[in-house]
């Protein structure tokens, strides 16, 4: 079973996801003849200064970020499914993305606009997916049963739930501009990145992932379940902790960036899933593979189908996720 | 009180001293006493509920004793780093799991986490056990699809790659069919390791254990031979069930011991 055919995959998805790149910074808004395009991004000495500034200020660093948000959830998005045992588990189970949300909607709402641009959206948000993180994990806290999954749902779930019904009255309460801009940043959009805001992240995602590799035995132990990880001699509780809290990281730097970007830490573990196998040393670096290649893909349509104005990455995003979640849970009514 | 659970074995090697265990208000484990000597197999018996698994979770240290000590190879349970005590002291668990997206073979090969040895070492390990289990020319296939006896086949698949010093086993045959049940018992108790395993059935353990510890409702209420263990009067009270019947079942069953 998929022993044979992962090396295929891996090359497969890395040229597909190369080639995405490609398009991603030659493709858009404003039509650039193929000559130019090279000599730009060559920084030829007779290249247009206004078509430079477009390809490497403006959309290269917007599909680089694509790339690593999409890589970041989709690690994220594994190594939370094998903590908790749970195939509908997401990044933003733990209540990240609510949190993140309730910040970032409060601060576009009430703090003046001078205020939020010298803090800047990115950390406000990324505080408000930290503080949620951490009432998520008091709140499943306890001494008998540590790190125990359900708990962690449930408690989860509850401080989703919270953070929606506070966001939800500050959306009622604002003015419509104000609300407009809050609800382009809920359904997540990569415009506007700047080269500044990739180093962190770039680096964050290197150091899980190596991270996650080295531990990748202990992960597939995780599967079968924290009996018998613990009885192989897996710390199972800190094991979990770990993943919880750079799962948490990964997930409140990529909101940062781009606002809520959903169904990409959900579906993309899964479709690796059904490529190669569970084992982690293999799951891992396609999952990565596949989420930047699709959050470049769809960072990419959704600039240009409506061109000259964006679509949010939620709408396609949502729509994508759909048919893959349709035949896995067919896969799912077979296995069960 | 300390129960000398059985003296024809060498040293002591697993020892547990007033062990208690309770989630919330309710004991699992209470007040356990007994001594394990290498090379010996125990039996934990008992009715269902009466706290085998939980006693063994403590073993294999899923779970931590409210109260008591429990000693392993001269050393205090949580002295032990996790890695090489899971190495010495191996288990076959009750509960099924998940296993979909794993291969067989890589099922079987996590068996050998807390090992480290070569890889062409691992692979020879994995092979035989998978040999024996019979599970080794569909290794390639997915575990997730696998049976619940096939499962269990697996999981012993894992403990017998890694041939551990002490086996834990929780009720082994689960699942397992008439032939598998002797088969994988037999080449265990052949290998003269020291072997704790939890049944429910009296006859299966008459065959293989030289040591038993009986539990009801909580509490061990005796240990010794399995003769001594389950005398007429605490099968009546334990399991609730005619004695000459029972008795007359052990002696059918039990030509090895």
């Amino acid at each position: 079973m998929f022993a044979a055919r992962y090396p295929l995959i891996m090359i497969g998805a890395s040229i597909a996801l190369v080639a995405m790149l490609v398009a991603g910074v030659f493709w858009g808004t404003a039509p650039i003849p193929w000559q130019e395009k090279l000599a730009v991004l060559l920084r030829a000495p007779d290249a247009k200064a206004s078509l430079t500034a477009i390809i490497w200020q403006w959309r290269m660093p917007r599909v680089l970020a694509c790339a690593l948000v999409g890589a970041a959830l989709a690690l994220s998005g594994t190594l939370i499914q094998t903590a908790l045992r749970n195939p509908l588990a997401d990044p933003y189970l733990l209540g990240l993305s609510s949190g993140a949300s309730a910040a970032a909607v409060a601060a576009i709402i009430w703090l003046p606009a001078g205020l939020v641009a010298a803090f800047g959206l990115p950390l406000i948000a990324f505080l408000g997916a930290a503080t949620a993180f951490g009432i998520t994990l008091l709140m499943s806290y306890n001494r008998e049963r540590p790190m125990d999954r359900l708990l962690v749902i449930l408690a989860g779930v509850a401080v989703s739930l919270l953070f929606q019904s506070f966001t939800a009255f500050l959306l009622h309460i604002s003015d419509p501009n104000a609300t407009k801009t809050a609800l382009n940043w809920l359904m997540g959009s990569a415009a506007g990145t700047n080269w500044g805001e990739l180093p962190i992240i770039t680096i964050a995602t290197a150091l899980v992932a190596l991270l996650a590799l080295s531990q990748h035995k202990q992960l597939d132990a995780l599967l079968m379940g924290d009996a018998r990880a613990t009885s192989l001699g897996v710390a199972t509780s800190p094991m979990k902790l770990t993943i919880f809290v750079v799962t948490a990281l990964l997930t409140g730097l990529s909101v940062a960036i781009m606002g809520i970007v959903g169904f990409v830490g959900l579906i993309v573990p899964h479709l690796a899933r059904q490529l190669c196998g569970s084992a982690h040393q293999k799951l891992i670096p396609l999952a990565m593979l596949l989420g930047a290649f699709i959050l470049t893909f769809t960072d990419l349509l959704c600039r240009t189908l409506l061109a000259p104005s964006e679509l949010p990455l939620a709408v396609l995003l949502a729509l994508f996720a759909t048919p893959p979640f349709i035949f896995i849970l067919r896969q799912t009514r077979h296995v069960a | 009180m300390l129960h000398r659970a059985t003296s024809n074995f060498g040293q002591t090697i697993l020892s547990l001293h007033n062990v208690s265990f309770a989630v919330g208000p309710k004991p699992l484990v209470q007040d356990c006493s007994f001594e394990v000597r290498q090379g010996s197999f125990m039996g934990l018996l008992g009715p269902n509920g009466a706290g085998k698994s939980s006693l063994l979770k403590l073993l294999y240290r899923e779970k931590k004793p409210t109260s008591g000590k429990i000693t392993a190879f001269g050393q205090p349970l949580d002295r032990w780093n996790r890695k090489a005590f899971a190495a010495k002291v191996g288990t076959v668990l009750q509960e099924k799991a998940q296993l979909a997206g794993l291969t067989i073979e890589q099922v079987a090969g996590l068996g050998l986490f807390p090992l480290s040895c070569s890889k062409a070492e691992e692979q020879q390990r994995v092979r035989e056990a998978l040999e024996l289990v019979e599970l080794w020319d569909r290794r390639t296939e997915n575990a997730g699809y696998l049976s619940g006896g096939e499962q269990q086949r697996l999981f012993f698949a894992q403990i017998l790659a890694l041939d551990p010093e002490v086996y834990l086993l929780d009720e082994p045959n689960n699942h397992l069919d008439i032939y598998f049940q002797y088969r994988l018992m037999d080449h265990i108790k052949a290998k003269g390791k020291t072997v704790i395993a939890s049944f429910h059935d009296i006859n299966l353990a008459a065959r293989y254990c030289d040591s038993a510890v009986l539990m009801h409702e909580a509490r061990m209420v005796a240990s010794g031979s399995l003769a001594e263990v389950l005398s007429p009067e605490r099968l009546k009270l334990v399991y609730r069930v005619d004695a000459q019947f029972a008795k007359s079942a052990i002696a059918i069953n039990a030509p090895v011991v």
